[in-house]
């Protein structure tokens, strides 16, 4: 296989597209805190919260019937019929057009329709799947006859068999679609979701003895974009679960989906209901898991593994977690990413960029001016991550050519010791980064590797397994062509290809947030120019707040700005921002206690930290000019930083748009 | 049925000379005074019709404000229209009213008229770079791309046959929202453009998310005029035909140049089953376009 195939293979990084029956089977990695939140154990009913790309949909298929029941499994045990979980997924567009101020109660008549049909479906699809492994369903259905007359009820026509109920489906889906234009609702079957469900369900556990004692799930996903009367029936419906049947909801992290019920009796956490956050239980073994979920990718793209358990079986199976958890698997998993995306630790970052002749005439122009003696120049230019903080610190007023020169000669006391290594801890990738703006064609490569692709994609599945596409983009087998069967075999990335790959993504990434709805203007704004502002203070190569790339305001939270809260929410929701409690807190008239960070992904694109390090308070009218304010007005605001970090002499932002990464100093 | 019967056209500093004479008893219009444009048609208007009324439609409503009077979209039949000809503004107009008023005087059995103005430029985005994000400055944060009443259908069974304009963003919103079936996807390009050129603008804009598209889909691609809602027309219905006959819906996304949206409400008039429309509600920003160029006059009479 070649990697051009690989990557045609890997270009649609999204679940969804590679799923039409439902059944995630071999295309899901277990994630290893399933035990903690397994969706057919939990007792309660749940609203799932993930982040966009988390893998929401995906965690909530593999408990689903399509996968629980797919016909390719060959052994089912008798424990999948106590929980068995039907995965919704509404057509949003068509839900969100059956608008009441159109409509009238005929919104909620049409979208209970819609929502029945696809119940059906997928109450016809289980019979289907379980049929297939347990043929003895088919007979008792038959035999006793309660479901099929059920089904007849409902539909008021006489149906006998899984075909002439999907054939109903198929019919009366047409028949409905024709009710909107002009609108007719005439003699349209009235059927309730729940009691339907209910009813179906019911005449199943009489029917079959399988189904005796089972709780019955369904999950809503893509809850937040119901509309308000749509998500009160859902919710009135969470209300009223129990044991039997049970409603369940999925939704974006930080959307703020309607509690309220059709009744006055609103929803309450945790008496009717429990938000599990999917992105803080990701997060805990996110690199591993990460890891897992690419080479899998891989495998389904066509390669194989020498390392035996790694298989799409053994990595879709929970009970291999036990072993997943084992250090040396962990280990030598990790290894087979790292051989391919490896990461260059931030001293070989220095090494590489003191071989650079820009960084050479830099630092020999910086030590000249420090009026050192040779024998200390070459000591310091022996040892790359001092030689690079010096760079990066010795304009400081509490620079100390004194404290360097005891430590290069192995005078210093240890507290001395330390505050050089503290030093080169906090300004080495600080002064890396920098000099990569500082200077057009000089690219260190400070994005690379799998370690730091973790970090900036943290808890985001489909933005790391795109990193590493856009990673893989940049391959030199590209032009070889050659032929690859194992993963193992395939030739490392170079840093330089995983730097510009990074880059690539973040670009891409930055410019798909204009059209995040409903603010994509001014979520772009905001991105683009808060970006702005933190690539200035990164390459001002006079820096006392490294790595800058934070930001707070004066704003208390309390829904004073209902229009900024709304804006900031949907910020959150797409993930645009990544929101903390404010670690910051200076004194007692700090109003806030949030701070902000930009989505770690966007970094690359704008040559700062994707570290969470230092920040920036801007005031209300400031964060509110860049969110939507002219250009001009965001320029004065720009100058102001630039005149504040004293950048204004060495700030040339078409300067750094027009890299020419093709010509960087580096061919890596 | 509506049809266009005759289709005129003169640069705007010649048009009063020609069509001048032309009076009617009320012209559509929504004062919006974003460009040149606006400048040019409240003259105009002001000089050739005997009344104004404003449209505007509400989508959190689902309604149609005619001279700030609400009326509900299916209560528009009893909206009364002024005696005599009718013109409407189609510069100053999106598609929701176009659609509306179109279907009002289909219903009614009207002849109209339909004025449009192209501009001599549109405004370019104040980011330099290859990497801006935008290439035209033209609309501000809408409502987000949804279904427009009462073309409502279900999205995952239909074919996207989308207009391309010079927001690529607007491509962007369909490509990311989840909510549309984007594997099946027609792409409208205005070609001739208003201008020689144009259509490299059209492409410069959206050429990010056609590479995108192409990672998941091969979109197709169809041609016609910029300014030509006959063609248009007849690409709308030779795609429609197509589908219907694999007994699939068509969703039309005519976020392109107007006179293509014209089209896509003329063609809605005439074909109400099997079709969605999609329309995003963006704002037009202010001095969006520079100038005037050519004015279009088309002239609908119903057919049975």
């Amino acid at each position: 296989m070649k990697i051009t195939d690989i990557i045609h293979n890997l270009s649609t990084a999204r679940m969804e597209f590679q799923t039409s029956d439902g059944s995630v089977l071999n295309s899901f990695v277990v994630p290893y805190f399933i035990d903690k939140l397994d969706l057919r154990k939990i007792s309660h009913t749940i609203a799932l919260a993930g982040s966009r790309g988390s893998g929401k949909s995906t965690y909530i298929q593999y408990f689903s019937h399509a996968t629980r029941f797919d016909k390719s499994l060959t052994d089912i045990g008798e424990e999948e019929f106590e929980c068995i979980l039907f995965y919704l997924k509404p057509d949003i567009a068509y839900c969100q057009g059956l608008k009441s101020s159109w409509l009238g109660d005929d919104a909620l008549l049409f979208f209970s329709i819609h929502a029945s049909l696809s119940i059906l479906h997928e109450v016809s699809k289980l019979i289907t799947n379980i049929s297939y492994h347990f043929p003895c369903l088919t007979t008792s259905l038959n035999t006793n006859g309660n479901f099929w007359r059920r089904v007849s009820t409902v539909t008021r026509k006489k149906i006998k068999n899984i075909d002439e109920l999907n054939s109903w489906i198929v019919d009366y889906k047409y028949e409905v679609s024709t009710r909107l234009n002009p609108v007719n609702s005439e003699g349209l079957l009235s059927i309730e979701p729940k009691y339907m469900l209910e009813y179906l369900t019911d005449a199943l556990r009489l029917d079959y003895e399988k189904f005796k004692s089972t709780t019955f799930k369904v999950f809503i996903d893509e809850f937040e974009l119901l509309n308000e009367e749509q998500q009160k029936l859902i919710n009135t419906y969470r209300k009223e679960s129990n044991k039997l049947l049970n409603w369940n909801v999925a939704y974006k992290l930080n959307s703020k989906p309607s509690i309220e019920t059709t009744s006055d009796q609103w929803l309450q956490s945790p008496d009717d209901y429990v938000e599990e956050n999917l992105d803080n239980y990701i997060k805990s073994d996110y690199g591993i898991f990460a890891a897992e979920v690419f080479l899998l990718t891989l495998q389904n793209a066509g390669l194989k593994c020498r390392m035996k358990e790694l298989t799409p079986s053994f990595l879709g199976n929970r009970d291999s977690i036990g072993h997943r958890r084992q250090k040396k698997y962990q280990n030598q998993t990790v290894a087979i990413i790292q051989s391919l995306l490896p990461t260059p630790q931030i001293s070989e970052l220095s090494k590489l960029g003191i071989d650079s002749k820009t960084i050479q005439t830099k630092l020999n122009t910086a030590l000249d001016n420090l009026k050192l003696s040779s024998a200390v120049k070459n000591k310091i230019l022996e040892d790359s991550s001092l030689a690079i903080m010096i760079l990066g610190t010795h304009k400081q007023r509490n620079f100390s050519t004194e404290l360097i020169e005891k430590y290069i000669f192995g005078q210093a006391t240890a507290t001395e010791k330390k505050q050089v290594q503290d030093k080169i801890s906090t300004y080495e990738y600080n002064t890396l980064l920098s000099l990569n703006l500082q200077n057009t064609y000089l690219q260190v490569p400070v994005y690379a590797g799998f370690d730091r692709f973790i970090i900036m994609t943290i808890p985001n599945i489909r933005h790391f397994k795109e990193l590493c596409l856009s990673a893989l983009q940049q391959s030199s087998d590209l032009e070889t062509g050659t032929e690859y069967q194992y993963i193992e075999d395939i030739e490392s990335i170079t840093i330089k290809g995983m730097h510009l790959g990074a880059i690539s993504k973040s670009t891409s990434l930055v410019s798909e947030v204009i059209s995040y709805p409903p603010y994509g203007n001014k979520l772009s704004h905001m991105v683009n120019r808060v970006g702005e502002l933190f690539r200035i203070s990164q390459k001002s190569s006079y820096q006392t707040e490294p790595e800058r790339d934070i930001f707070t305001f004066p704003y208390d939270f309390a829904g004073a700005d209902k229009d900024l809260e709304a804006f900031l929410s949907s910020a959150l929701s797409w993930r645009v921002l990544v929101e903390d409690a404010s670690k910051r807190i200076k004194d007692d008239n700090q109003i806030t206690n949030k701070e902000f960070q930009l989505n770690p992904i966007y970094a690359p694109k704008f040559g700062f930290s994707f570290r969470k390090k230092r920040g920036l308070t801007f005031t209300l009218d400031e964060f509110k000019t860049i969110i939507s304010g002219s250009s001009s007005d965001f320029e004065n605001i720009k100058r102001n930083y630039q005149k504040k970090w004293k950048a204004n002499d060495n700030i040339d932002s078409e300067q750094s748009e027009n890299i020419d990464l093709e010509q960087s100093e580096f061919n890596l | 049925m509506i049809k266009i019967s005759s289709w005129r056209s003169k640069l705007a500093t010649e048009f009063n000379k020609e069509f001048g004479q032309e009076k009617y008893n009320a012209t559509f219009t929504y004062y919006d005074n974003n460009d040149d444009r606006s400048g040019w048609m409240s003259d105009y208007i002001a000089f050739i019709s005997e009344e104004v009324i404003t449209v505007n439609y509400l989508p959190e409503e689902t309604s149609l404000a005619i001279n700030n009077n609400p009326y509900r979209i299916n209560e528009l039949s009893d909206y009364k229209i002024p005696d005599g000809r009718i013109l409407i503004d189609a510069t100053s107009l999106a598609l929701p009213e176009l659609l509306h008023l179109f279907n009002i005087l289909n219903e009614k059995k009207r002849a109209f008229d339909v004025i449009y103005v192209q501009p001599n430029s549109y405004s370019e985005s104040k980011i330099a770079g290859l990497d801006s994000i935008k290439y035209f400055d033209l609309s501000d944060d809408g409502l987000g791309v949804q279904q427009l009443p009462p073309y409502i259908g279900f999205s995952a069974e239909s074919e996207i046959f989308f207009f391309l304009g010079w927001e690529g963003h607007r491509l962007g919103a369909v490509i990311n929202s989840d909510e549309f079936n984007t594997r099946d996807i027609t792409c409208l390009l205005g070609i001739p453009p208003f201008k020689t050129g144009w259509e490299n603008k059209t492409l410069t804009s959206n050429y990010k998310h056609l590479i995108e598209l192409n990672n998941t889909t091969c979109p197709q691609f169809k041609y016609a005029g910029a300014n030509d809602p006959l063609k248009t027309y007849e690409v709308i219905d030779e795609i429609y035909q197509s589908k219907s006959y694999e007994e699939k819906w068509l969703t039309l996304a005519p976020f392109g140049t107007k006179p293509a949206a014209i089209a896509a409400a003329n063609f809605a008039v005439n074909n109400k089953s099997r079709l969605i429309l999609l329309y995003d509600f963006v704002k037009k920003k202010h001095k969006r376009s520079e100038g005037t160029d050519l004015v279009h006059l088309w002239t609908f009479e119903c057919v049975e």
